[in-house]
């Protein structure tokens, strides 16, 4: 995303012609930069206010109404896809582990290519002949 | 005897997303280190002048 980004940076202020690519791009701004970011801190904000005062009862109504959200939307995603709807059970687990690890890929992704290390995407050469 | 279920399902949380943290920081650390040290690629090898054979010639005796 972020390489998208980066070399197609001008479709983002871009006024004329269809406004469907700069929402995209825009979009895919958000997504790989914000919004790991912000469940990052989320979920350390979350860590420091259990050690500072204590597991209290609206953090835990707090994590459960993000878990109640990514279930329902799991379940619409199903609905749509007319998919077994056992697999939203999955969509906990989502919210437990699966999004985190994500989203620490994504920062750290996003501080390398920041920095401008190398990064390729292990295909294989290819020479054009036998 | 009664549980206290908020206390309960808070500690989970609380572990789930320490434990997470530091799994997650710890595995991409670890696909850095294992990306440093994969094999060379033929084309890698190729430019530095060495080959790549899948298969041992035969050398006749």
């Amino acid at each position: 995303m972020l390489q998208a980004l980066r070399k197609q940076k001008h479709l983002l202020t871009r006024s004329s012609g269809s406004v469907t690519t700069p929402l995209s791009l825009w979009y895919m701004l958000f997504e790989g930069l914000a919004w790991p970011v912000m469940n990052i801190f989320a979920n350390l904000f979350f860590v420091w206010i259990a050690l500072l005062y204590g597991m209290t009862k609206l953090l835990v109504l707090w994590w459960l109404l993000l878990t109640v959200l990514d279930v329902l939307v799991a379940i619409h995603a199903i609905v749509m896809e007319k998919e077994d709807l056992r697999l939203a059970f999955y969509s906990i687990f989502y919210r437990f582990f699966y999004i985190l690890i994500i989203d620490v890929t994504k920062v750290f992704a996003t501080l390398e290519e920041l920095v401008g290390l190398d990064m390729q995407w292990g295909k294989l050469a290819r020479k054009g002949r036998i | 005897m009664r549980f206290d279920w908020v206390n309960i399902l808070a500690t989970v949380i609380f572990v789930s997303i320490v434990v997470t943290l530091i799994l997650a920081v710890a595995s991409y650390f670890a696909y850095k280190v294992r990306e440093a040290r994969r094999p060379k690629t033929a084309a890698e090898l190729r430019q530095e002048g060495q080959m790549k054979a899948f298969f041992t010639p035969y050398q006749p005796k």
